[in-house]
């Protein structure tokens, strides 16, 4: 008992390193706004904030639970329309409800149907339930033709926030009210699903995340643990798309088809699986790069796509395993040896991708933007895509990067394995 | 007084191919019953009937009476029977002590619960601190399942199927693959944490089941051939024609 009472150092005690994040992430979302004012910025932050809910939402099943869904979005989408038409039905029998408080029908509404989707699909794990999830998304995808006066036709339902007066002093008229709202149930649930990871359910999720199997002999229901999993995370994705449906005042059927499923799972996939806020990192990296390079750059999902596959091959743990392990190395103290070679790779890392670009930009102006004429600018450069010049630029740019990737990195593994040999040693 | 465990006329096919041909076993309460056969005798098949992996095609399983043949494997952990797999079976990225706190939360009471941390349940950490100790793993409680030694592996093994609390074990080979000196250690591991509860076990260490236990199962061919023991089935010469007589020097 005692034993267990007391922590190792290395760990810090669960409750109050939670206490810690908390409090940093709450100063963070009162400062944003501060340090990004302007309608726009508010705006973008609300989307960030939705996105990242819907992202840790997602995460119950993927990195908890082992459970890849492909229809995460039903859930986002159905809380959106729940949550509209209750805005609707209120505004029209001249209730007044609290606004804020629209996310949590949409988030039961959404809770509700999780259970049953839940019980569809969580019979087994792995495929079936890729397969099934898949299934019953296209199911509540096509539905939309079969009920206009649910999902709204093709431009979708119109709600007015402000129809539903003021309360706790906002009218809602500003996008600063509404961050007001997302922020607060960004922090709720994640304390939530926070909270939950440490309880018996969160334990027995990730149970049945490495073993399934051995759950089961334990006396415990694996499928009943999948299903409360899908559950919650459809609950709160259904928060989440209440609050998009708040932010932009519309909701259509595409927020709950497969493109949305996709952007969900990326972004959790490339902010890290494994690591409690990963996703919030997903979401706001992909949420940006959704916003700002597609003002930049035709080739914007090109860009997304190759960010995926690099994820997917060279670092499984997602950004977040990314700063995890740069933290790790700079506590260890080794990081001033290794300072150099990691320079090293950063920079021909840096002319690799100058070359992707390169070769990106010059293929979408070749192909796709050919009416807007052979010269480009990229990075700076003059180039042209008639010229055998441009694309060999391009082209010895990729090569001579990732020619010196591969013995730098050899060397990188060879000093970490000597590093770690003196510091068993000492 | 009942068996804790009484099978009669246990069948399983798979296809037109009969595994289990109708056994009939009885593990008597408290008792320490190890099951030999030679290979292909059926023996990890006849776990997987009794714990619910899979269902048998016909017969009957009574465990403390009632009938569990065909039953959820969960079910039947719940029922008071638990087992180990002769193929290591744990939790490979939790650690340790996240392994031996999921099989004691079904016995304590607090199942799926979402009210309170585990790491603030009181009697989930006495249960596992002890349990850690029999098992002599309290100095890798951090640690991840994976990164233990194979012993300290089969040791979490064995401790996973004890710490649901069931009174009834099946092991299957707890030994395997072990070295000599490991083996010993880890018969007096399985003595200690297996003391006062019911031991049906598979071993192929003819030195070990001598030592251990009360009474000897012979599977062969889907059948058991004999039970009595040690001294009987040394002494039965169907034991000693079908078995005994062909892995003597190997054992």
């Amino acid at each position: 008992m005692t034993d267990n009472a007391i922590n190792t150092p290395a760990q810090p005690r669960p409750l109050a390193a939670g206490l810690l994040w908390t409090g940093a992430a709450l100063l963070l979302l009162v400062a944003l706004p501060q340090v990004f004012p302007g309608r726009a910025a508010v705006s973008t932050l609300n989307y960030l904030g939705t996105m990242a809910l819907f992202a840790l939402s997602y995460n119950v099943l993927l990195g908890r639970t082992g459970l890849l869904s492909l229809g995460h979005a039903t859930f986002f989408g159905l809380g959106g329309f729940i949550a509209s038409h209750a805005v609707l039905a209120m505004a029209d029998a001249g209730w007044s409800f609290p606004l804020p408080l629209i996310p949590a029908i949409g988030g039961a509404g959404a809770f509700a149907l999780g259970i049953f989707g839940g019980w569809l699909a969580s019979g087994r794990g792995g495929m079936p339930f890729a397969m099934i999830t898949l299934g019953l998304a296209e199911l509540v995808f096509a539905a939309a033709a079969l009920f206009p006066s649910i999902y709204g036709s093709e431009e979708g339902i119109g709600i007015d926030r402000m129809d539903l007066g003021a309360s706790f002093g906002l009218d809602y008229a500003s996008a600063a009210d509404i961050y007001a709202i997302v922020a607060v149930w960004l922090a709720l649930c994640a304390a939530g699903l926070w909270f939950l990871a440490k309880t018996p359910l969160g334990l027995l999720m990730t149970a049945v995340r490495d073993n399934a199997e051995r759950v089961e002999f334990l006396g415990f229901s694996a499928r009943r643990i999948r299903m409360s999993a899908y559950a919650v995370a459809a609950g709160v994705a259904g928060v989440a798309g209440s609050l998009a449906a708040l932010n932009f005042e519309i909701m259509t059927v595409h927020e709950l088809g497969a493109g949305t499923s996709t952007l969900v799972l990326l972004m959790t996939y490339i902010g890290g699986t494994r690591h409690f806020l990963g996703p919030v990192l997903g979401a706001v990296v992909i949420g940006l790069m959704k916003l700002w390079l597609s003002d930049i750059s035709p080739a914007w999902m090109m860009y997304f796509g190759l960010l995926f596959v690099f994820v997917v091959m060279a670092a499984p743990g997602g950004l977040a395993g990314i700063l995890a392990s740069g933290i790790g190395l700079a506590r260890s103290g080794t990081l001033g040896a290794q300072a150099h070679l990691l320079g090293a790779i950063a920079a021909a890392g840096a002319i690799a991708f100058a070359g992707i670009v390169v070769l990106v930009e010059l293929g979408y102006r070749a192909g796709l933007d050919a009416a807007l004429g052979p010269d480009i600018t990229v990075l700076g450069l003059g180039l042209n895509t008639q010229s055998a010049g441009s694309w060999a630029l391009g082209t010895v740019l990729l090569l001579v990067g990732a020619a010196a990737l591969r013995p730098l990195n050899a060397r990188l593994a060879d000093l970490r394995h000597s590093l770690a040999k003196t510091g068993e040693t000492a | 007084m009942t068996a804790a465990l009484d099978i009669r006329g246990l069948k399983k096919a798979f296809g037109p191919v009969e595994i289990i041909r109708g056994v009939d076993l009885e593990v008597r309460k408290g008792e320490r019953h190890a099951l030999i056969g030679p290979n292909g005798a059926g023996k990890s098949t006849l776990f997987h009937l009794i714990s619910g992996r899979l269902a048998p095609t016909s017969g009957q399983i009574l465990f403390e009476g009632r009938d569990i043949a065909g039953h959820a494997p969960a079910e039947i952990c719940r029922a008071g029977l638990s087992r180990s797999f002769q193929i290591t079976n744990i939790f490979p990225e939790m650690t340790v002590l996240e392994n031996l706190r999921c099989a004691v939360l079904w016995k304590l009471g607090h199942r799926y619960s979402i009210l309170r941390p585990v790491s603030g349940l009181a009697d989930v950490a006495e249960d596992c601190a002890r349990l850690l100790d029999q098992l002599r793993l309290s100095h890798r409680r951090d640690a991840r399942a994976d990164s233990l030694t194979y012993p300290e592996q089969r040791a979490l093994e064995l401790g996973l199927a004890v710490a649901s609390g069931a009174r009834t074990l099946l092991l299957d080979e707890p030994m395997a693959g072990m070295s000599h000196s490991e083996t010993a250690q880890a018969l007096r591991l399985i003595m200690e944490v297996t003391e006062g509860r019911t031991l049906l076990m598979v071993e192929h260490d003819m030195g070990v089941i001598f030592e251990m236990a009360d009474r000897i199962s012979v599977l062969v061919y889907g059948q058991v051939i004999a039970t009595g023991t040690p001294e009987e089935i040394r002494r039965d010469p169907a034991v000693k024609e079908a078995y005994l007589g062909s892995t003597e020097e190997a054992a």
